[in-house]
Parts: C-alpha cells; sequence; structure tokens
C-alpha cells in the first residue's frame, strides 16, 4: 500500500508563460490543484522530488500530505514535459477524499519465467503495462503482480484472471488482454509477412488514374 | 520497402518542419526506443535498411515497432533537364520527422542487445537519435 508523503508547495500569483519560465529556471514545476468541487489554485512543486516520484513506476498514485501554500490530500494525476529535453514542464494536482473509493492505474508487473518462454522458445509480450484499480487513496497497491510460470505459448493473463485484492478491486473491463505468450513459429510468420508487405506496395490515386487517361 | 498503398494526391507540397512531436513522444509498446533529435525527412530506404540492421542483430526473437510511415511523395526531375516544364515525377517516399519522435520500439532482449542493434539501426537514418529506455526514466528535472 503507498505511503503518505509530505509535499511542501508554494502558492503562485503570477500566471502566463513568462512567469512559469521564470519559475522553472529556479528549480521548481508550475502546477495547478483542483478537485472536490472547490476553486482551483495556481502553485508550485520542487522540480527535482517530483521527477524522482513520477519517474517511479507507481510514483504517481502517492498521496500527498500537501503543506505550506496549499493543504489537504492530493495526487499528481496528469503532467507534461517537453519531447526532446524531458523536462517536467507542468503537473495536475487532484484533491483527494480519503473516504471516498477512487479509479487509479496501477503497474503490472509480471515475475517467473513462462514455460512457453523457457521450453517453448516464445516470446513474453505485455500488452497493458498498467490496469484500473478501484479502493481508497490510502489502500492503492504498489503494483500487482502476475505469475507467468505455467504460461504456455499462445496463452495469455485477461484482466478478468486477476483476483480482487483485500482492499481494492480491479476496475478495467476482464476482456481486456494484459499480457500474453507469443510462440516462435507466430514470430517467424509475422517477420515473414512484414518482409512480404514491404515488398510489394502498390500506388493507386485518382489523380494517378486521370494523368493515366489523359496520356 | 514502405509506401502507402492508395494516395489521393501523387505529388504533395513540401510542407513544414516547424515545432515539436508531442505526439508520439514516449514508449508505448516496448522497453527501449530510438527518439529522433532533430527534424527530419526519413526515406522509405533508410526506414527498411534500420529495420533490417535492428532484425539481423537481435537474430529474432524479439518484437520491433515502426512508429512511422512515409506517408509523403517527394518528386525529382529527371538529370540535364532545363527548369520549368511542370513538377518532376514522384521518386520516393519519406516520413516527416520532429523532434522527440520516437521512431522505433523495441522489446523481448536484455538491455545491452537493445543498445547495440538501436546504434546500428541510427546509422542508417538521416537524423540524430537518443537511445530511451523504461527503466531510465523519462522525465528530467
Amino acid at each position: 500500500m503507498q505511503e503518505h508523503s509530505q509535499l511542501e508547495v508554494t502558492a503562485r500569483a503570477e500566471r502566463g508563460k513568462n512567469a512559469a519560465r521564470r519559475l522553472r529556471v529556479t528549480g521548481k514545476v508550475p502546477a495547478t490543484l483542483y478537485g472536490l468541487g472547490k476553486d482551483p489554485e495556481s502553485i508550485a512543486l520542487d522540480t527535482r522530488a517530483m521527477v524522482r516520484i513520477l519517474n517511479n513506476p507507481s510514483g504517481h498514485n502517492r498521496v500527498f500530505d500537501l503543506q505550506g501554500g496549499a493543504h489537504g490530500h492530493a495526487m499528481a494525476v496528469d503532467w507534461q514535459s517537453d519531447p526532446v529535453t524531458g523536462k517536467l514542464l507542468h503537473i495536475d494536482m487532484k484533491r483527494l477524499d480519503l473516504t471516498t473509493k477512487i479509479r487509479v492505474k496501477v503497474a503490472v508487473e509480471t515475475f517467473g519465467v513462462a514455460y512457453g518462454v523457457k521450453t517453448e522458445g516464445g516470446l513474453e509480450d505485455v500488452i497493458l503495462r498498467e490496469i484500473e484499480v478501484e479502493c481508497l487513496p490510502e489502500d492503492i497497491p504498489a503494483s500487482i503482480r502476475i505469475d507467468v510460470t505455467e504460461l504456455k505459448a499462445g496463452e495469455s493473463v485477461r484482466a478478468s484472471e486477476i483476483p480482487d485484492g483485500e482492499k481494492y478491486t480491479i476496475a478495467s473491463p476482464g476482456a481486456l488482454t494484459i499480457m500474453r505468450i507469443v510462440g516462435k513459429r507466430t514470430l517467424e510468420a509475422d517477420a515473414d509477412i512484414e518482409e512480404e508487405a514491404a515488398g510489394e506496395a502498390v500506388v493507386e490515386g485518382e489523380e494517378a488514374e486521370k494523368e493515366k487517361e489523359g496520356e | 520497402m514502405l509506401m502507402p498503398r492508395k494516395v489521393k494526391h501523387r505529388k504533395v507540397q513540401r510542407g513544414n518542419r516547424r515545432g515539436k512531436a508531442y505526439r508520439g513522444s514516449s514508449l508505448s509498446f516496448g522497453d527501449f526506443g530510438l527518439k529522433a533529435m532533430e527534424p527530419a525527412w526519413v526515406t522509405d530506404r533508410q526506414i527498411e535498411a534500420a529495420r533490417v540492421a535492428i532484425n539481423r542483430h537481435v537474430k529474432r526473437g524479439a518484437k520491433l515497432w515502426i512508429r512511422i510511415f512515409p506517408h509523403k511523395p517527394v518528386t525529382k526531375k529527371p538529370a540535364e533537364t532545363r527548369m520549368g516544364k511542370g513538377k518532376g515525377a514522384p521518386d520516393h517516399w519519406v516520413a516527416v520527422v520532429k523532434p522527440g519522435k520516437i521512431m522505433f520500439e523495441l522489446e523481448g532482449v536484455p538491455l545491452a542487445l537493445a543498445k547495440r542493434a538501436m546504434e546500428l539501426a541510427a546509422r542508417k537514418l538521416s537524423v540524430p537519435v537518443k537511445f530511451v529506455s523504461r527503466e531510465g526514466g523519462e522525465l528530467k528535472a
């Protein structure tokens, strides 16, 4: 289960991109705090601390105890980063009521070497890396572990096969495939199809037809 | 070679390559990826050469995703032709790549093997690239 961590926030009076850029230079990241029917607040957070938390696969599910410029409990629900440098640009924080159940995405971890990989030469193909879970904010699991040791080639694990925990229920649709073991033969067939497709594409089009007629 | 099966117009204008790739800039399928750091036109031949380089190095058993597609036709006038007399004939196809775009993703191989395969693929491309992995963390301070 997630641990509470205290987060020092400062209220942000200035708005706009110039002010946001000045703020980022000082090692802070602009953020907004909203939810629970209250007015949204503009706040600033420490960039290094937030990067360390958000780079962790289960970090975004951490419940923060806000201190300083804002009070209450909150969670980082969305964030923006620069596509080239990867620098954190902005964070959306959502206020939480610790007595109300919420839906969050939790990381899925597989453990063990599947029979289909070890003996049949297949490949473990992870399709969904996160699964939706419904629980109280304090009961969010760090990750959901799936044992794959008995899976053979062609077999898969669906969301409906994951049992509910003591304090959480799986909220994703049961038909969703989380991971599968791809057989060696399928892998080779896929590669052959790709090679064939790459060699025989044809271009057609209205313009091409018109030009042919014109000639 | 990759190319569209059917197009509405055989020849198109060059367009622009301004801005960054705000879509397709994070790993979506695999554990490792190759990210473009500058804007470029990546040709169908380059994509194919990179794909072959990766597949030969990992010797199958890995899963590869190509996340760019050469949708754009490039025309060329014949050699020793005077200017004018209309636009040249379609010559090849390119993918318009903006900085930040993840071009290839790989799964099912160890880090060192994936890194080397991506290095070999990078040599086939006309754009500076960066190797990215899920474990490395995508955010920076």
